[in-house]
């Protein structure tokens, strides 16, 4: 079972924070691990988490936005492997990360609306992607509408 | 997503995939060209998202075991024992010496099943048909020995929170033994075939190398890690399960390149094949299960589990308000981090060799989506 080391900041702080890591906990060889984001009462918690080489140890750095207003500075500059996190954070949660060099989408659609992971969203089924399928209906109808192919043999 | 944008006469922009044999999966990869020099390599990913992380929260924590198979689908096994061991620390339970040992053996059977896989995608890749088709004739021997434990033969749903589905089926242990005698061999015909073959080695040594800084930086982990010099193997530094009682080398090599990659786990077949011996050979008897309430209701509070599957840190971060079904489950997808280098690793290379790139990273795309 590895050790797990929790720290907490806040978003302000963070660039500063972790560059402070970077000469204590983080000081010897270590590895970009994982980030991700839970929801929490009225904050989207945002966790980065990294791995020491030599010893068990994990390092986790949690940090609470608003979730009205969820900005954040992007860390893409320290770890590379944070580019892809970022992104899908930022659509699934609807997080800012400025200065983010890449802020397109990254899994979903890019014209998708809402953010999924959040707990209040709702399954948009008027988007072309969720909607009822005419081909699983009904496929003759479909396929041949009226007065368009084999109308004239019958 | 990225669109095609007219640039100077000589740099063009090619779509390699979504649909290709060479990717793996549903993969587009956006190549900058000049010329056959690669500029730049864009993934464009998410044709296979499944909303994994969503679909948790709806369910109890029982009826994820099965999903848990379906994105790294080449290493549910390994899926399977990353999740129940989640959930089992998140509820304090220990399962039985019996249950571990059984649980090892399946993981390394299914990390030499996912790496004959790769072995195979690797050599059609780079253009051998031959050693593909050796490579799943042994595959095939792994596949049969999980149906007969678990009906399955490739998502197994075979681990359970607090032990597994069933006992190993009678005769079983003899058949696997006798599959353990011959891979060692068939290992040796693959390396004569495809390891050691000037045309594989000129096509994949010294072609998409990572320092070791530029792989911590980006997350890597598994066998593109290891290949660099970095020695993180999760079964080892961890010490989870039984590993810490049987004996394995961490394989690591040098280079960060497509060849060291393939060398890394050419010899981590090898040592697959001695930790199942050494699992096998001090199997317990006893039962498998732990008997556990019908409805699981863990105390508040968070985990993060991690193992090492076949392609690196898979780890499962649960975190739970004390009710039937988990608050919010996040996956960390080793293929997600992996695939992320493609660009440092396809930057000033040949277009020929992304296809190289991409089988040596030995991605899994569902796994990459989610």
């Amino acid at each position: 079972m590895p050790e797990e080391i929790r720290l907490e900041t806040t978003p302000e702080e963070l660039p500063e924070f972790i560059q402070a890591l970077r000469e204590k906990e983080l000081a010897e060889q270590h590895g970009f691990c994982d980030a991700t984001a839970v929801e929490r009462e009225d904050t989207l918690e945002i966790v980065y988490r990294f791995s020491l080489i030599a010893r068990p140890v994990q390092v986790s750095v949690h940090t609470q936005v608003p979730k009205a207003k969820p900005v954040v500075p992007t860390l893409t500059h320290l770890y590379k492997g944070l580019l892809w996190a970022e992104r899908e954070m930022a659509e699934m949660f609807g997080i800012t990360f400025t200065d983010h060099p890449d802020p397109r989408h990254l899994l979903l659609p890019d014209d998708w609306q809402g953010y999924p992971l959040r707990k209040d969203y709702v399954y948009p089924l008027d988007h072309p992607y969720l909607a009822p399928d005419p081909l699983h209906e009904d496929p003759m109808k479909a396929l041949c509408p009226p007065g368009q192919v084999g109308d004239e043999n019958q | 997503m990225t669109e095609f944008t007219p640039g100077t006469s000589e740099e063009r922009l090619v779509n390699m995939g979504p649909q290709h044999p060479s990717t793996h999966g549903v993969l587009r990869v956006a190549l900058r060209l000049d010329g056959e020099k690669v500029l730049g390599a864009d993934p464009d990913i998410g044709y296979l998202h499944s909303s994994m992380e969503k679909i948790a929260e709806k369910l109890e924590y029982r009826q994820y075991v099965s999903y848990s198979d379906r994105f790294d689908y080449l290493n549910a096994m390994g899926n399977e024992f990353c999740y129940v061991r989640a959930v089992e620390r998140l509820l304090g339970v220990e399962v039985t010496p019996r249950c571990e040992h059984i649980r090892v053996i399946m993981a390394e059977l299914n990390r030499i099943a996912s790496h004959l896989l790769y072995f195979g995608a690797i050599s059609l890749d780079t253009g051998a048909t031959t050693p593909f088709l050796h490579t799943f004739r042994e595959r095939e021997l792994c596949l049969d020995l999980f149906e007969w434990a678990s009906g399955q033969r490739l998502l197994y749903h075979y681990f359970r929170i607090g032990g597994l589905r069933n006992d190993l089926p009678d005769g079983w242990a003899d058949k696997l033994y006798q599959v353990l005698d011959l891979l060692p061999q068939r290992f040796e015909e693959y390396d004569d075939l495809l390891t050691r073959n000037r045309i594989f080695v000129g096509r994949t040594r010294d072609v998409g190398a990572v320092s070791a800084d530029q792989a911590l930086s980006y997350g890597l982990t598994g066998p593109s890690l290891r290949a660099c010099g970095v020695p993180y193997d999760l079964r080892k530094l961890d010490g989870y399960s039984i590993y810490p009682e049987l004996e394995f080398e961490v394989c690591v090599e040098q280079g960060g390149d497509c060849y060291s990659r393939h060398l890394v786990r050419t010899r981590e077949l090898r040592e697959s094949v001695k930790l199942i011996r050494q699992a096998l050979d001090k199997l317990p008897e006893g039962e498998v299960n732990v008997p556990l309430p019908r409805k699981l209701k863990p105390e508040p509070g968070e985990v993060y589990e991690r193992v090492e599957s076949p392609r690196g840190e898979v780890a499962c971060y649960l975190v739970s308000d004390g009710s039937e079904k988990p608050w919010r489950m996040h996956w960390r997808g080793p293929s997600f981090y992996n695939l992320s280098a493609l660009d440092l690793m396809c930057t000033g290379h040949w277009m020929a060799d992304v296809v190289a790139i991409i089988a040596s990273t030995d991605i899994v795309l569902a796994d990459v989506d989610r």
